[in-house]
């Protein structure tokens, strides 16, 4: 059954995917009968995180399409297409800036072939690159959605089709400073205190007290123990130091502890089961 | 993004603990002056006094009690409410002594009634915190499906209960009581006691073991194997009155087996060798998880035996499982939980500024591995009376958990102290 949006929604190249989806799931077949680029869209963990990053135009170039085959698709289920803008924020494949000369590669294609989200390896990557580094992502795309994130977080980018199905694009960061403060994983999180949160890089963390670290490994001990300990060395450690904790859960309790005494912290948790704390004194 | 959970206040959390100890010591007093009951039917007013209390004011208490605490750990979020929380422990608490009241004497009127009302209120109440406080979760784990789970089970269980005490003044129920008794009990042996001890269990004992890593592979099909059981045998029931009941325990014990191989699996690649007294009996509290599923093969029916016979072993495979492995586990877990809840309300606060002690010094372990010999003497006294129809053993047996239960009262109420003076 074709269910016809009442009134016909006005759609253009900067239309998001999610919100057609959203208007009318019978978007997901209709793109994805497109071409065997879009199949992607009938994995439902796929289609959350892609669609939401991804307009028309976007979606036209990852298919190697035009954005009318789109529209003539869409027309049919109902929307009004607008032939305003071309494609906005599109990407020029043009000529190759100066890249960084050393890069970490990271190849996600099997990792998609699998339905799996590779946003948070990546994320994981960056925030762990070396300096002077760049990564490279090996796909059989170009990566649209994560180049405007990526960008707000202070990474250029670059991309070169190597093939039919083959895509290397280079993220590296727009200068030393900015990438310090700005490559930020998502997953972490730091609380100066209760009421104000603010998102900064574990690593960048860990490199700003870097010689002045003193580190403990908790995961043995038998709760509460672990807690104890972690509370009785920040009894003994200087101003100016911090201390990185290996631990295997988040600790629930100890957190409200740490506020309580004027303590900041990051969190990170790059497997399950491990868990990183940087406890920093609070300014 | 809020990551810590608030604690519990420890005036939700401990007045449960010392209601289970006190119901635990009521309950093994009462065993005392019941051996005559253990000769008779199970449909015996006391033997309904005693599996009641056991159930509700020992188990279930405790069960509220530390749930309250322990979910914020698991789940990492706050408890939805301490304010419910503390309603529904005067409901559970006002209709287990009226349920115990109305069964001894046998008062099926009104105290019956309103015991069972004030129950079924108190799981409802129950339910609604965990609803609230399990949506709150960031991340779903294996374990909040099996505490979730048990608690529907809980009502479902109360619910059977509710009309049953109603069926004994006005009669509407198309079976007999024995019937719908088979049911109730069963929805709450392994639909909320069972499933609820997995739950907790894979959270906690590799937490203690200091596991780093298990598969929970055997926890998902242990999930589907107890629920799946539980529904075809509830459906069959009431609705289809097969010969094939016994499929579905097989179901269901099947699905403890594999959560005693997870166990296992966590005590193989354990990071700490040495196990406190509390630890072993827990072990050992998951072990006889196993017997009752044994005893079904023969409490089902398959086996011809004697009337007599039959009923000895229902007392049996009743035993095996409210003084079995559901009081094994209290037995040893209150001594992994309290110490802990009680440094944290006492001591937390003052670590790094002052020497405290560790949760271990708390207590006396060396008290708790007597109390866990005592018990283990006399559960076994027990098993054999019920079995044999020993008065001889059923009265050893029964001065034996009394003895247990008077070092556990000493112990639990030793370490409230400590959380209550300042």
């Amino acid at each position: 059954m074709i269910t016809v949006p009442v009134p016909p929604m006005k759609i253009n190249a900067a239309t998001k995917i999610s919100a057609l989806i959203k208007a009318n799931p019978e978007v997901i077949e209709a793109i994805a009968s497109i071409n065997r680029h879009f199949t992607k869209l009938r994995n439902p963990v796929l289609r959350k995180i892609l669609a939401s990053r991804v307009t028309i135009a976007d979606a036209a170039r990852i298919g190697g399409t035009d954005v009318k085959v789109f529209f003539d698709k869409l027309q049919q289920l109902g929307f009004e297409p607008e032939y305003i803008s071309a494609a906005p924020g599109a990407t020029t494949l043009a000529e190759r800036p100066n890249l960084p000369a050393h890069n970490v590669t990271l190849d996600v294609r099997e990792s998609l072939q699998k339905g799996l989200d590779p946003f948070n390896d990546i994320m994981n990557r960056l925030a762990q690159l070396p300096a002077q580094h760049g990564l490279l992502l090996i796909n059989t795309f170009e990566p649209t959605p994560l180049i405007p994130i990526l960008k707000k977080k202070g990474y250029r980018h670059f991309t070169e089709q190597k093939g039919p199905e083959l895509f290397h694009t280079y993220f590296y960061p727009y200068g030393e400073a900015s990438a310090l403060n700005s490559n930020a994983a998502e997953t972490v999180t730091t609380a100066i205190d209760a009421e104000t949160k603010v998102e900064t890089s574990f690593e960048s963390l860990v490199q700003r007290y870097d010689g002045r670290l003193v580190e403990i490994d908790v995961r043995q001990l038998e709760m509460p123990l672990p807690m104890m300990t972690i509370l009785e060395t920040l009894t003994q450690l200087q101003p100016s130091q911090a201390l990185l904790v290996a631990h295997r859960r988040v600790p629930q309790y100890l957190l409200p502890q740490l506020r309580e005494r004027g303590f900041a912290y990051a969190i990170t948790e790059p497997a399950p089961d491990q868990v990183q704390l940087l406890l920093y004194k609070d300014e | 993004m809020e990551i810590t959970a608030k604690p519990t206040g420890k005036e939700v959390v401990l007045p449960h603990y010392a209601f289970a100890a006190l119901s635990f010591l009521a309950l093994t007093i009462l065993l005392l002056f019941s051996g005559d009951a253990f000769v008779g039917h199970y449909f015996h007013p006391k033997l309904l006094t005693l599996t009641h209390l056991a159930v509700l004011g020992w188990a279930t208490m405790i069960i509220f009690g530390s749930l309250y605490q322990l979910l914020p750990v698991v789940l990492q979020v706050s408890l939805y409410s301490d304010k419910l929380a503390k309603i529904t422990f005067y409901f559970l608490a006002a209709g287990t002594l009226l349920l115990s009241y109305a069964f001894w004497n046998f008062a099926i009127g009104l105290p019956l009634h309103l015991a069972a009302c004030f129950l079924v209120i108190a799981f409802v109440l129950f339910d609604i915190n965990l609803f609230y406080t399990t949506r709150r979760a960031k991340t779903w784990t294996i374990e909040a499906d099996f505490i979730l789970t048990s608690g529907f089970w809980l009502l479902a269980t109360g619910i059977i209960g509710l009309l049953m005490a109603i069926n004994f003044s006005y009669p509407f129920l198309k079976e007999s009581h024995l019937h719908y008794l088979k049911l109730h009990a069963h929805l709450g042996i392994a639909g909320w006691f069972i499933l609820l001890i997995i739950g907790v269990g894979a959270k906690l004992l590799p937490m203690f073991l200091l596991t780093h890593h298990v598969a929970i592979k055997k926890l998902q099909v242990t999930y589907y194997l107890v629920n799946g059981g539980l529904l075809l045998f509830a459906v069959d029931h009431l609705f289809w009155h097969t010969p094939y009941q016994i499929i579905y325990g097989l179901l269901v014990g099947t699905g403890l087996l594999l959560f005693v191989l997870f166990v296992a699996e966590a005590y193989r690649s354990r990071v700490r060798r040495e196990q406190d007294a509390g630890m072993q009996q827990s072990l050992v509290g998951v072990g006889l998880m196993l017997l009752p599923v044994l005893l079904l093969a023969v409490v089902s029916g398959q086996i011809e035996l004697s009337e007599k016979l039959q009923l000895q072993l229902y007392l049996v495979y009743g035993l095996t499982i409210f003084m079995g492995f559901i009081t094994t586990l209290i037995l040893g877990q209150t001594f992994k939980t309290l110490p802990f809840i009680v440094w944290m309300h006492r001591y937390q606060h003052l670590v790094g500024k002052q020497t405290v002690p560790q949760p271990k010094d708390l207590y006396s372990d060396k008290w708790v591995k007597v109390q866990n010999i005592v018990y283990g003497a006399g559960f076994v006294s027990l098993l054999l009376g019920a079995g044999f129809a020993s008065q001889r053993w059923l009265l050893l047996g029964s001065i034996l958990l009394v003895l247990t239960a008077l070092l556990y009262v000493v112990q639990v109420f030793r370490l409230l102290w400590q959380a209550i003076v300042k």
